[in-house]
């Protein structure tokens, strides 16, 4: 740490950092735009001008830009100083000559990074009296909606699509005035994390396209901590709801997770909440019946069967998976895989259980000098891994650039313009392309059968055994390549996955790994959904392996019909009475002797466990208006009248669940419970200026409805409630004095990543279990 | 009168040959390069005195020595050549490139050997397609010759963008990017072309190492006539007799130039002000016909030389039309990188091209002053809007009386 003088006043901060980091974390306001937490500077904005004094005689000093300048003890800079203030308004009456002047009626009016800065700096009136250039904008698909008249060209767009994302359909065009970010031509945007834009870009030129069809102010939102429910990372998003409806999610930053962004798939594909399948009601053969009476139906179904079994899913929490393995007794618990799956997450499970300290985090991934990636396409599925490695490409850049020239590592172009052709070792081996092939050093693609061959022989090779057997001359000298790279490598990163079907790939990538030991190298193993682990970690049979016909089968948030086809259809021939609890309308549930309709991870709290082997809660984010719909776990509660009393909330039933399978309690403490308050109060999920509270149910009654109680989470459905002192794992709508866009989160997000100290949250679980209690090690 | 650079040309303007360029100790000063070291010559560049002509009249000695020493012979170092002469005003290095590209290669030669550079490219200007040609002519022949060793010499026709001359924006236009400037620190010399040291030095001031390296640094500084070394290629365009180039030993005077070498104004005119070297210089008035033109003398006037090209302004143009016109350039150059240059640069032409249209306000005058002082060195991103500012905060002072007239009129007085 060091000290410097900001108007006077000393703060300490971390010399690592630039001004402008240093200034926001310090808790004043600096106005910038071209600057980002996760890509750094390049000094293009011109707007975080301060001034730099020589000493403490010196009274006029000299202007700089916050974001370009590197600090040292003592330094003394003004903020407040009348040249660069001056200069900043100007700067602002700049970007403001061709901005459109309408953001009362503006889409982004309200979080808008350039409306903020532009209140910060006090430029209020227009001296321009000449045209405003205009542009064309272009239709860029589905996802993300153009409007380039917004444009303040600080070029963060272009930064993250193509420098960070790999994107190569978007550009910026022409110079002077005239500068353009668009595609060659119109069309979708290419990349899977284009959405990102929404949120990179400081006005409202690349926007939301989806929250645009049902489009609602910021401050109208609710919102809450949730999990993505779209693949095994676990990344942390916030959706925000209105009037029942699920209106957009955006990324909440997590420390050692997905950092800054999430990808399309996590942005983008929410609208199932909204949408017209959803279950209303029970069903009994295809028929609306009540709720009652389907639960009647299951109770004498069930007295009636000699073999039940319940078919989990990966995509439901570890709550509801638990109630229906309880419910049908473990032995009758089966994890809805027809195919080898199954029994590869239970690898995947006993690895993870093995070697828990092995298991990278995405953020060990951004900071690998070495990243090898075997059998799985990350790209398509754990998106933000694929993001993680570009990441690391950018960090390994960095520490080149910083140890032979001394050069910062938040100076961005400096760092690439450096640091050209010089890669990361990054390597791929797969059955075929991946999305990640572009910035692979090496990549080798064989057949599926040479996989663990290769595996085996590039352990081979590592461990400086001469007897590595005959392969292809290409494969041959990617194994070279690879073991080569590696001997130089200290934190090594070792990717696979389940998508190729090999079993023993998982086991064979640990020992990889355990290789290293000395050089703290790392796995990442990735499962196909969002609970795959935490599925896995309940020990349920495979249903590949189900044998003989069924009485009852009860099937939990799983479409296997949609899944399976055929195999699914065959199977089902075999149970007398199919049972299916989900929020959908499926294939599945079409063909269901009863449903029973559950909330969505929008409107439930529930706790998943990551690839990484993370667990992690969702809140619920708004109400819906079904009635005697729950969350998926307490539709089956009328099953166990005698727990009643014991599983009131979902902490209670973590309670058990810790209980039943021998992990200490300490596991769920470690998440929000709903007993936490701030200062006695809970956390409002509305903002203090959410609209039409009282006017929206005038037509029925005059009388203000109370708030819904949310017996599960440490939130309220209210605008009142703890607003301040939040900590960072409960923040779901960035706000601060000043601050409305999403870069109000960044102060807290800087303070996370220069305290050593701050522990991300979430439970790495298999270390939990073996660190805090040896003795569980059996257990798993 | 010496005239090292261009004493030896052919009078029809046809590029000298090599066999005349060797009659006239063409590739001696390679030779005698081999047998120094590095260290000696850029100790010998620097007692030379040898100030980049490019404009901004810095040290060539110094920025070489910028280059980390060589603890390997593999290591990679550039040496570029800056021929994108795209200074409003300015053609002394077109003169250079197409009247005597062998001067040009062996100073590329003496310049990689002095940096360790086995690679050179030579970024030429767009338009220069007869340079172009010349040079690629001279090159066939000199690797005929076998003149030149372990050396690749590539020549890279620009895209064409002033911001081209911006010595980093070169260097990524060069890799096939953005033609925008980089963030310095880290210096090209240390982190230039693709990440490796490189140095960047004009035309003018390349086809100088020569005649340095053969005749020695006493000698160069004698060619001098003021406090800077050796000889400069000045030029005069605007409404004179005799427009052009010439070659004259480093601080003659203005008068000197424009009088004895372009003849002075055409008859019925009379000089109002000159930019003195380029578009990016202050206007000056009639004060500075004596003053000596180099870098140190003009500096001391607190004014820059540039490029020693100048424009003549005479007293039946309109001053302010004339801006319009500079500041058009600027804005339409600017690489819309930084802010500052990008959006002020529109304010400042819109501005000034409506006062010339006779629909200037008197706040127009205030909006002027704050851009001309608000766009000076350290607000933006590169050189490019300070460089547009000089002439707008000298035209400011100079022509206050003619802005007061476009404005009071609400016409152009000269009639445009």
């Amino acid at each position: 740490m060091a000290t410097i003088f900001i108007d006077q006043q000393p703060y300490e901060i971390n010399p690592q950092n630039n001004l402008l980091e240093a200034a926001l974390g310090v808790g004043l306001d600096l106005p910038y735009f071209c600057w980002h937490p996760a890509m750094g500077s390049v000094g293009s904005c011109r707007q975080c001008a301060v001034q730099h004094f020589q000493d403490e005689n010196d009274t006029t000093g000299r202007m700089v830009m916050a974001c370009m300048t590197p600090l040292k003890e003592g330094a003394r800079f003004s903020i407040k100083h009348p040249t660069c203030t001056d200069f900043r308004k100007q700067n602002i009456e700049w970007m403001m000559i061709n901005h459109p002047h309408d953001c009362p009626v503006c889409d982004e009016g309200g979080e808008c990074h350039l409306q903020d800065m532009t209140v910060m700096t006090g430029h209020n009136s227009r001296r321009y009296r000449f045209n405003k250039r205009t542009f064309r904008n272009q239709d860029l698909g589905p996802k993300i909606n153009h409007e380039m008249n917004r444009c303040i060209t600080c070029y963060r767009c272009v930064r993250f699509y193509k420098d960070l994302a790999g994107g190569t359909d978007l550009s910026a065009f022409a110079n002077s005035g005239r500068v353009y970010f668009g595609r060659n031509e119109d069309g979708p945007l290419e990349s899977g994390f284009s959405g990102n834009l929404a949120e990179v870009c400081p006005t409202g030129v690349f926007t939301d396209k989806v929250f645009h069809e049902h489009h609602t102010r910021k401050w109208d939102l609710e919102t809450a901590p949730s999990i993505c429910q779209q693949c095994s990372v676990g990344c942390n998003i916030s959706p925000g709801a209105r009037y029942g409806q699920l209106r957009r999610i955006q990324n909440r930053y997590h420390h050692e997770v997905n950092g800054y962004f999430i990808c399309d798939k996590g942005r983008f594909g929410h609208e199932f909440v909204n949408s017209a399948d959803r279950l209303k009601g029970a069903k009994i053969n295809g028929k609306i019946a009540s709720l009652k009476e389907a639960n009647e139906k299951i109770t004498s179904l069930l007295a009636q069967a000699k073999t039940v079994i319940g078919i989990g899913s990966a995509k439901a929490s570890l709550e509801a998976n638990w109630m229906l393995r309880n419910w049908v007794l473990p032995e009758n618990f089966y994890d809805g895989e027809l195919s080898i799956l199954g029994k590869i997450i239970t690898e995947a499970v006993t690895c993870l259980g093995a070697k828990p300290e092995l298991s990278a985090s995405l953020k060990d991934i951004r900071e690998a000098d070495a990243i090898v990636i075997i059998g799985e396409d990350i790209n398509e599925n754990a998106p933000m891994m694929a993001l993680s490695c570009r990441q690391a490409l950018a960090n390994f850049a960095q520490q080149k650039a910083g140890a032979e020239q001394n050069i910062a590592s938040w100076n961005d172009s400096a760092v690439r313009d450096y640091a050209r052709g010089n890669q990361l070792p990054l390597f791929s081996l797969h059955v075929g392309a991946t999305g990640l092939d572009d910035v692979a050093q090496a990549k080798c693609i064989v057949q599926p059968r040479q996989l663990n061959e290769v595996v085996d022989a590039l352990a081979q090779a590592l461990s400086g055994d001469s007897g590595v057997p005959q392969f292809p001359a290409g494969i041959l000298s990617w194994i070279n390549l690879v073991s080569d790279a590696l001997k130089h490598a200290k934190k090594p990163v070792f990717i696979t996955g389940t998508s190729t079907n090999e079993r023993r790939l998982m086991s064979k990538v640990v020992h990889l790994a355990s290789l290293f030991k000395a050089k703290n190298a790392k796995i990442s193993l990735v499962v196909p959904e969002v609970n795959s682990i935490g599925l896995g970690l309940l020990k349920p049979k495979t249903l590949a392996d189900l044998q003989g016909p069924v009485d009852v089968a009860i099937v939990l948030e799983n479409d296997l019909v949609g899944r399976f086809g055929n195999r699914a259809e065959e199977l089902f021939k075999t149970v007398k009475n199919l049972i299916v609890i989900d929020a959908l309308e499926t294939k599945t549930s079409l063909g269901a002797s009863i449903v029973v309709p559950c909330l969505s991870f929008a409107e439930s709290t529930g706790s998943v466990i990551s690839q990484e082997g993370r667990l992690q809660r969702y809140f619920s984010v708004f109400t819906n208006s079904l009635e005697n719909v729950e969350s998926p776990w307490r539709m089956m509660l009328p099953f166990f009248p005698h727990q009643a009393d014991k599983w009131r909330t979902n902490d209670q039933v973590c309670s058990s669940i810790a209980e039943d399978l021998g992990w200490p309690q300490s596991i769920f403490a470690e998440l929000f419970k709903a007993s936490f308050s701030v200062l006695g109060h809970k956390i409002a999920r509305q903002t203090s200026e959410y609209s039409g509270r009282t006017a929206i149910n005038a037509n029925v009654t005059m009388h203000e409805p109370k708030p819904p109680k949310d017996p599960d989470s440490p939130l309220i459905y209210s605008m009142e409630g703890a607003r301040t002192k939040i900590p960072l794992p409960l923040i779901s709508s960035s706000w601060e004095p000043k601050w409305n866009s999403v870069q109000a989160s960044f102060r807290n997000s800087l303070n996370a990543r220069n305290d050593p100290q701050y522990e991300a949250s979430g439970v790495r679980i298999f270390e939990h279990i073996h660190g805090k209690d040896p003795a569980n090690k059996g257990q798993l | 009168m010496i005239r090292p650079l261009t004493g030896l040309m052919n009078a029809n303007g046809q590029p000298l040959s090599l066999k005349d360029y060797q009659a006239g100790q063409g590739y001696e000063g390679i030779s005698k390069a081999r047998g120094m070291t590095s260290a000696e010559i850029i100790q010998l560049l620097k007692d030379a005195g040898l100030l980049g002509r490019g404009g901004a009249g810095f040290s060539t000695g110094i920025k070489m020595s910028a280059v980390p020493p060589m603890t390997d012979v593999n290591q990679i170092r550039y040496l570029v050549v800056n021929a994108d002469e795209m200074e409003p005003g300015t053609f002394k290095d077109r003169w250079l490139l197409e009247g005597n590209p062998h001067q040009l290669i062996e100073g590329v030669m003496i310049g990689a050997h002095a940096i360790g550079a086995k690679v050179a490219y030579i970024f030429l200007r767009g338009e220069y397609k007869f340079a172009e040609k010349c040079l690629e002519k001279a090159l066939r022949e000199a690797h005929a010759a076998k003149l030149i060793n372990n050396l690749s010499i590539h020549i890279h026709m620009s895209a064409g963008r002033y911001i081209c001359g911006e010595e980093t924006a070169l260097l990524n236009a060069l890799e096939g990017r953005r033609a925008t400037p980089r963030a310095k620190p880290p210096f090209p010399q240390v982190s230039g072309l693709w990440g490796k040291p490189t140095v960047v030095q004009n035309v003018e001031t390349i086809c100088n190492l020569p005649h340095i390296i053969r005749e020695g640094a006493a000698w160069f500084k004698s060619l001098g006539k003021a406090i800077d070394a050796g000889t400069k290629i000045y030029g005069v365009s605007g409404k004179v007799k005799r427009p052009g180039a010439f070659e004259l030993p480093m601080g003659s005077t203005v008068r000197e130039i424009l009088d004895d070498c372009a003849g002075g104004l055409i008859d019925g005119l009379k000089l109002k002000a000159f930019l003195p070297g380029g578009a990016s210089t202050d206007f000056l008035g009639l004060d500075f016909l004596d003053v000596a033109m180099d870098y140190s003398s003009m500096g001391q006037k607190r004014t820059r030389m540039g490029t020693g090209t100048m424009i003549v302004l005479d007293d039946h143009t309109c001053p302010v039309g004339m801006l319009v016109n500079l500041e058009r350039f600027f804005k339409q150059e600017s690489c819309g990188f930084c802010t500052p240059c990008r959006e002020g640069l529109s304010f400042v032409y819109e501005t000034l091209a409506a006062i010339e249209r006779g629909e200037g306000e008197e706040a127009d005058l205030a909006i002027l002053e704050r851009h001309a002082r608000i766009l000076g060195p350290g607000s933006t991103f590169c050189a490019l809007a300070p460089g547009a500012s000089a002439p707008l905060m000298s035209g400011l002072k100079l022509f206050r009386e003619e802005f007061s007239e476009h404005i009071a009129q609400k016409r152009c007085p000269y009639g445009n």
